[in-house]
């Protein structure tokens, strides 16, 4: 296979790959391998995502009442969600996640909720708001500067603060599932990139609700990011980017062959590295598709492309 | 877990088959909140009433306790 092109944008999970395993962020974001097994949590995670946009569209855009707006999101999740088939172990079923939405807005109604999306400087509500910036580091091959992409749930007033919004779903929510945003990257490049698209943000509000085997639970924990964080996670970027040019252009990831193999239930690529013939394993268990950060679309390719 | 009964699991079934087609109304979107919401409800009561169950098991009477010092 020749050298795989390197990619024009960037985003949270390419970074927060890379700087987990290298290989691993080649194998699926450089040469596109993802898992011919759909994934119960990224789907289940779509619908949920997908369910609460609709929603809030529906009250804060067209005004439906939050009955209406709650319905039509469900109504959304269920139809996003489809006939996949959720494994036997997962409580993530259509119903389950279904249950999960009817439960987050009973949680936090629309017509009473201290987060409310904001109008940008558009005119839009901030529903899904996402960005694409420039970066100081040039691409290896075009010379244009690479771009750095997010997409944030929500931009909402919270209580006098503009915050950005993420809603995450968990399996369990315990005392010290707040503390784990204070440094995550996801935020903090959250927060660069509204800085750089206009919009300044006091910090972050994440809310999780979790899925247990008879009820459900939530936590919020809101997450600052004064100026210095933020410039030192740019510059920790584009060394992390460097690095990731010179791997490339070495033609060579490194491997971390360590905790980052065993981590969140497994890498997916696990078996690959436990065989001396990767390119011969790869093609029977995953399939080549590139996700485009920027449309949020993924396109099926040819193995030897 | 939303302890729903085979009714209204049923009835879901049948809703989300109208979601898939296209058919559904609004109405049919509401009942599908009202199905989840009293699954919701119906679970928090069973969770609540077994642990009172076995509370009541479980916790010795004071006084007999006390008989037993004297």
């Amino acid at each position: 296979m020749t050298r795989p092109d390197f990619p024009a944008v960037l985003d949270s999970t390419i970074i927060a790959a890379f700087r987990s395993c290298p290989r691993k962020a080649f194998m699926e974001f450089f040469q596109h391998w993802k898992s011919k097994d759909p994934s119960v949590h990224l789907h289940a995670g779509a619908a949920y995502a997908r369910g609460l946009e609709v929603a809030r569209e529906a009250f804060y855009v067209h005004s439906r009442t939050p009955a209406d707006a709650v319905a039509m999101g469900v109504a959304a999740l269920l139809e996003f969600y489809g006939d996949f088939d959720c494994p036997d172990d997962s409580a993530k079923s259509a119903i389950r996640m279904a249950g999960a939405l009817e439960f987050y807005f009973d949680s936090y109604p629309l017509d009473s909720d201290s987060a409310v999306p904001i109008k940008l400087p558009s005119g839009k509500r901030g529903i899904e708001f996402g960005f694409v910036e420039p970066l100081s580091i040039l691409h290896p091959v075009t010379g244009d500067p690479l771009q750095y992409s997010g997409r944030m749930d929500m931009v909402v007033d919270y209580q006098g603060m503009v915050l950005g919004e993420d809603d995450k779903t968990a399996s369990a929510l315990g005392a010290s599932w707040p503390r784990q945003w204070d440094l995550r990257s996801q935020f903090t490049g959250y927060v660069w990139g509204a800085a750089r698209a206009g919009i300044k943000l006091n910090g972050f509000l994440i809310r999780g609700v979790s899925i247990l085997k008879t009820k459900y639970d939530t936590q919020q924990a809101i997450t600052y990011r004064p100026e210095w964080q933020l410039e030192r996670w740019e510059k920790q970027l584009e060394r992390d980017i460097k690095r990731m040019i010179a791997c490339w252009e070495e033609g060579y990831f490194d491997y971390n062959l360590d905790h980052a193999c065993a981590e969140y239930g497994g890498c997916p690529f696990r078996q690959i590295c436990l065989t001396q013939q990767p390119d011969q394993m790869l093609p029977a268990f995953f399939q080549r598709r590139r996700w485009n950060p920027v449309t949020r679309t993924e396109t099926i390719l040819e193995v030897e492309e | 877990m939303s302890l729903l009964t085979p009714e209204q699991s049923s009835r879901i079934a049948v809703l989300r088959a109208k979601f898939a087609d296209g058919s559904a109304t609004e109405d049919d979107m509401r009942e599908v909140v009202t199905i989840l919401r009293a699954g919701r409800f119906s679970a928090a009561s069973a969770t609540t009433t077994a642990r009172r169950a076995a509370a009541k098991i479980a916790i010795p009477n004071a006084d007999d306790l006390l008989a037993e010092l004297k």
